[in-house]
Order: structure tokens, then C-alpha cells, then sequence
């Protein structure tokens, strides 16, 4: 069994928050995807680049809202504009209505989950955004 | 708000006992609590025991006279709100001009005239309640603001905890199904191994980051396939998830044993209630800080002793309440010496902290270096916060402790900070200090240690 090339990243500055989605995650997806975990905008870019370098392509972030630096509604623009074709998901603990809509607008966002999140928000999130990839994309996950 | 009975009690200083007699009946009749001192030296001795609302101080008496009782009461920041009416037979200007001066909000001539004393009373005591009431007001207006970002602090560790809960029930109940009967099938070399590396992962406290993560399941893999080990990969993949960066040896009975990948998988499963628990527990400590800090602000004007307490621990809780704001652009430098605890009112000197920091933070439009030091000097513990932000020009520097001096806009600021501030630091027997240049602003704050010694000496000269 090789490893995946198809990638779900998490990026939020909370340890905690990025173990317990990852945890997650992985439960549901099992060895589908490989599950990346960024704890600042800038080690996002960083895991972006080197899977980008070893051919792994990423479906989906999932990032947190307020982190220092960047914020994530700022971060997902900028995703989306270098890769169109990344799913983009809010994960906040307060929600600001004018970010989520300008990553609404700027960032394509597929979902905005509240913090605390249940499990079941979250999964269904992701399956539909993966669902929504399936759709859109030529290349097929069968296979 | 409501004012407490005692708040509205007047005091009448005064050595005349006919004097004494009218104004008693009067103030009576007209619904006040009224407490009487014959001279300076009494109302000093009364005043910190039953503080009232506002006291008529005559100016002749034997002793010391209202002058000097008034000077007296002004120096301690404990009594130097109180409204203080002079009374006199006196009309001259001069003294009327004195009595102002040295603080006192109003003049009443003798033979008092009833309905003109009332009035002016009422007027005193209402204005005195308007300034506590906006005082109160302003520190509410700034809960307000940081409840929106408290919010997701408390968020941040419920989502955590709630995905940990949720981990560490599925891989529950997937080892149990697996473990009962897996585990006969190991020898007991096989078992040790097994359980020592579930300790070795709950002792192991780092989480390694994605990439260091991929880098150990390259090394790992090489190290398997030295061993000669079937299944390198899927055992390499699980060992790099539970952060396996230990000598494998002592786990080699288990990896070559027939079913080593899905052993691994339980020891995997396993491993991942352990960390989620530990996760759990950072989470409530999280949250249990934020929550704390958020009471520690709150808690207030609470007339209780001074008590030994860490300063840092105060600047530290208004750091947490304002984390949101601060780690979006800001950077905090934290230079703490190892310092004795002062004896001091913990919570209001958070109040000066909660103050100067978030000046700090406006000042510098939330970008910019948040530099923050304490130290002992000369039998006091300074604390210094220092910003990257405007500074204060110098036209400006002698007003900023003015009460209601602002600089900012309708709304945004009402100029109590630094005024709250400077009281704060009085009753601490502190002094504090400014230091400004366009892009760097310090702020000292001296707070003496020999606070109880301070303390008893005020009480004596009163
Ligand atoms: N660190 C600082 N850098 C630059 N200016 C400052 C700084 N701290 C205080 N000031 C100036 O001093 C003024 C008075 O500060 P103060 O804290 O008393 O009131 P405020 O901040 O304007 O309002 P409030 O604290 O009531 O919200 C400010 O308006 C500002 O002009
Ligand atoms: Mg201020």
C-alpha cells in the first residue's frame, strides 16, 4: 500500500486544536489522505510548497480564523488564488461576519464551522467539499 | 448603580456644639446619615473607619485647623475622593480661594443658610456618584470589547476538547475489540514491548510538526529495511503517527512479529486516547487561564487588605485577556526577574496593567513591539512597559494623567486610563513614570516594597 498523494491540511496556532482535528479526520478518512497539520500561515506556505515539490496535491484546508500574522480569511484568498481549485473551510471560535464573507466572496469558501465544532459538522463538511472536488475535477478518485 | 447607605452619610467637622446641634437637625430632616467629629484629629481618626459621602469641614477649630485636616485628607489616596464643603464665618476671598485651592469642591458662609447648604450638598454628592458611576461605566465598556475576543478563547479549548472526546471514544472502542484478543498472542517479550512504548509515547511530549513527521517516517523506513523487516512502510507510517523518534530495539520483538502492522495499529489506537487526554488537559488549562484572568479583572473596588501577591502573575492575566488582539501584529518581549512577592491590592494593580498595555496597543494601531520588564531597584519592584507606537509629543506629556485627558476619538477613549492608573499607584505609596520619543514610549511604574511599613507611617501622621 503506498502512501497517498491527496492531502487534507489543518492550520490553526492552537496545538490542541490541530491534534484533535487530525485525530479526526484520519478516524473517518483512514489512509484515503494524507493529513497535514500547519501551526502558523507560514508553515502552511511551507508544507504547501514541499508537497507541491514531492507531487502531493492538497484538497482541502481547513484553517483557523484569527492567527498571528495572517488571518485565515486573508490566508484562503490567497490560497485561492494561487490554487483555484483547493476547498477552503473557516474554523473559528468568533466569528466576524465581514471576513467570512469577503473569503465567502475572495476565497470561494466552501464551509464556516463555529468553534466548539461537532464531529459530525466537520466530516460532513469535508466529505462534501471533497464531494464538491469529484464533481468538478477530471481526474477521478477511483482507483 | 446602586450607592451604599453609607455612601450618602455626611460628616460634620466642627467645634462649635451649636453649631454642630443646627446643622444635625438639619441634615437629619432632610433624610442624611450624619456622623460629627469636634476637631480635625477626630474626623482624621474616624474618616478610614466609616467613610462618608461627603464632609463639611469647619476652617477655625483648635488643633488642627480645616486647612491642614483638609491637606491631610488629600494625601491619602484612600480619602482624597471624598468631597470636602469648607464652612466658615470667614467671607473672605482669600480663604474662600484657600479652602478651593487646597481641594475642597465648595464654600458654605456661616450662619449657614438651610436651603442653600442642602442644594449645594445634593449637587456634591450627585456629581461624586456621576464620576464613580462613569468610572464603572468605562471598565464595562472595555469588558464589552474583549467579550467578542474572550469568546473565542474559550471556544479554541471546547473545540479542542470536544474533538478529543470524540478520538478517544472511537479508538476505545475499536481497541477493545481488538485488544482482548490480540494480546494472548504475544509472547511476553512481545507484551513488554508492547506496553513500553505506550509509554514511551505518553512520555515523549513533543508533537512533531508535518514535516519533521514525514522526515521521521523517511528515517524510520530506511531503519526498518536495515532491519530486514517485512512491511517497512504501513510500520513506518504508524511509528512516524505516534512521533516514534526513540532507538527502535526495545520494540523489535514486535515488529517482527507475523501481524506487526496491525499490533502497531492497537498500540497506535492506544496511543492516540493517551495523547487526546493530554490534550484535554491542556485545553482546560487554557481555558481555566482565560476564565481566571477574566474574574481577576473583574473582581473590584472590593474594600479588602492588601496581600502578598507575584506582580507578574497580574501583567500575565491581562496578557491572556488580551492574546486575541495582541498576536495578530503585535510582538510581546517578556523580560521577568525572579522577584519577592510585593504586598499590595493584586486586583487594581491589574487595573493599571489592563491600562497601560492596552495604551500601549493603541498607540501603536495593534502593529509593533510590546516590551514588558520587571526588575528590583532600590527596594522597589519596576515594571516597565514599553511600546513601538506614536509616543507622546511633549506639548501634550504634562496632561496625559489628567482625568478625562484623551487624545482619541468620540468613543474611543475617555481619558480615565492613566488617571485610574496614577490613583492606583498612590495608594500603593509608587510613583510612575513617562518617557516618549516617536516610536518609543516607556511607561515605569515604581511600587515600593516596604508597603506595610509606608503604610503604618501614613496612618500615624494622620
Ligand atoms: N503608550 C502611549 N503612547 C502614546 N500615547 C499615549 C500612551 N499612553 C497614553 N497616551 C496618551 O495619553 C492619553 C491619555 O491616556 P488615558 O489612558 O488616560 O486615556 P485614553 O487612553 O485616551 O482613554 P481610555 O483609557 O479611557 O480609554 C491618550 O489619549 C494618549 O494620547
Ligand atoms: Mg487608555
Amino acid at each position: 500500500m503506498g502512501v497517498s498523494n491527496k492531502a487534507i491540511l489543518c492550520v490553526d496556532d492552537e496545538r490542541t486544536v490541530l491534534l484533535g482535528l487530525r485525530d479526526q479526520i484520519a478516524k473517518h478518512f483512514g489512509d484515503r489522505y494524507r493529513y497535514e497539520i500547519a501551526e502558523s500561515v507560514n508553515e502552511a506556505w511551507e508544507v504547501i510548497d514541499e508537497l507541491d515539490q514531492d507531487g502531493v496535491r492538497i484538497l482541502i484546508i481547513v484553517s483557523d480564523w484569527l492567527m498571528p500574522g495572517t488571518r485565515g480569511d486573508e490566508f484562503l484568498i490567497q490560497i485561492h488564488q494561487r490554487f483555484p481549485s483547493i476547498v477552503t473551510v473557516l474554523l473559528t471560535g468568533h466569528a466576524d461576519e465581514t471576513a467570512i464573507e469577503r473569503a465567502r466572496q475572495y476565497a470561494n469558501l466552501h464551509a464556516y464551522i463555529a468553534k466548539p465544532w461537532s464531529e459530525e459538522t466537520l466530516i460532513d463538511v469535508i466529505r462534501s467539499g471533497l464531494g464538491k472536488l469529484d464533481d468538478e475535477s477530471s481526474d477521478c478518485l477511483c482507483g | 448603580m446602586q450607592s451604599k447607605p453609607y455612601k450618602d452619610s455626611i460628616l460634620i467637622v466642627d467645634d462649635a456644639p451649636n453649631n454642630i446641634r443646627v446643622l444635625v437637625e438639619l441634615l437629619t430632616q432632610s433624610g442624611f446619615q450624619v456622623a460629627v467629629a469636634r476637631s480635625g484629629e477626630q474626623a482624621l481618626e474616624r474618616i478610614p473607619e466609616a467613610t462618608p459621602g461627603l464632609i463639611l469641614l469647619d476652617i477655625l477649630m483648635p488643633g488642627i485647623d480645616g486647612f491642614e485636616t483638609c491637606r491631610r485628607l488629600k494625601a491619602n489616596p484612600e480619602t482624597r475622593d471624598i468631597p470636602i464643603i469648607f464652612m466658615s464665618a470667614l467671607t473672605d476671598v482669600v480663604d474662600k480661594v484657600k479652602g478651593l485651592e487646597m481641594g475642597g469642591v465648595d464654600y458654605l458662609t456661616k450662619p449657614i443658610v438651610h436651603a442653600e447648604a442642602i442644594a449645594r450638598i445634593n449637587v456634591h454628592l450627585s456629581l461624586r456618584q456621576a464620576q464613580r458611576r462613569l468610572v464603572q461605566e468605562e471598565k464595562m465598556a472595555a469588558l464589552g470589547q474583549l467579550v467578542a475576543g474572550i469568546a473565542h478563547e474559550v471556544n479554541t479549548p471546547l473545540g479542542a476538547i470536544q474533538a478529543s472526546i470524540s478520538n478517544i471514544t472511537s479508538s476505545l472502542e475499536q481497541t477493545l475489540k481488538e485488544l482482548p484478543i490480540l494480546l494472548p498472542t504475544l509472547s511476553p517479550a512481545q507484551q513488554a514491548s508492547f506496553f513500553g512504548l505506550l509509554d514511551w509515547v505518553r512520555q515523549s511530549k513533543v508533537m512533531l510538526s508535518s514535516r519533521e513527521e514525514r522526515q521521521l517516517k523517511c528515517t524510520l523506513k530506511q531503519k526498518l529495511a536495515d532491519y530486514q523487516l517485512p512491511h517497512p512502510d504501513r510500520l513506518a507510517d504508524t511509528l512516524s503517527k505516534m512521533g516514534v523518534t526513540a532507538a527502535l530495539d526495545p520494540i523489535l520483538p514486535l515488529l517482527q512479529a507475523a501481524d506487526a502492522p496491525a499490533i502497531l495499529e492497537t498500540a497506535y489506537q492506544l496511543s492516540i486516547v493517551q495523547n487526546n487526554s493530554r490534550n484535554i488537559q491542556l485545553a482546560v488549562e487554557r481555558a481555566t487561564k482565560v476564565v481566571c484572568a477574566l474574574k481577576n479583572y473583574v473582581r473590584q473596588d472590593m474594600v479588602s487588605a492588601p496581600v502578598h501577591a507575584a506582580v507578574a502573575e497580574g501583567i500575565d492575566t491581562v496578557l491572556i485577556i488580551y492574546q486575541n488582539q495582541i498576536k495578530c501584529g503585535i510582538e510581546v518581549e517578556r523580560r521577568y526577574a525572579s522577584l519577592p512577592q510585593l504586598l499590595c491590592y493584586p486586583e487594581e494593580l491589574i487595573q493599571v496593567w489592563f491600562n497601560l498595555i492596552s495604551n500601549a496597543i493603541q498607540a501603536m494601531n495593534y502593529r509593533g513591539k510590546l516590551a514588558i520588564a520587571t526588575s528590583k531597584q532600590d527596594e522597589h519592584i519596576v515594571v516597565q512597559i514599553a511600546d513601538t507606537g506614536s509616543g507622546i509629543s511633549p506639548e501634550i506629556k504634562a496632561r496625559i494623567f489628567e482625568p478625562f485627558f484623551t487624545t482619541k476619538a468620540m468613543g474611543e477613549g475617555t481619558g480615565l486610563g492613566l488617571s485610574i492608573v496614577n490613583d492606583i499607584i498612590a495608594k500603593h505609596h509608587g510613583r510612575i513614570e513617562v518617557e516618549s520619543t516617536p516610536g518609543h514610549t516607556v511607561f515605569r511604574v515604581w511600587l515600593p516594597l516596604n508597603f506595610s511599613a509606608l503604610e503604618s507611617n501614613r496612618i500615624r501622621k494622620q
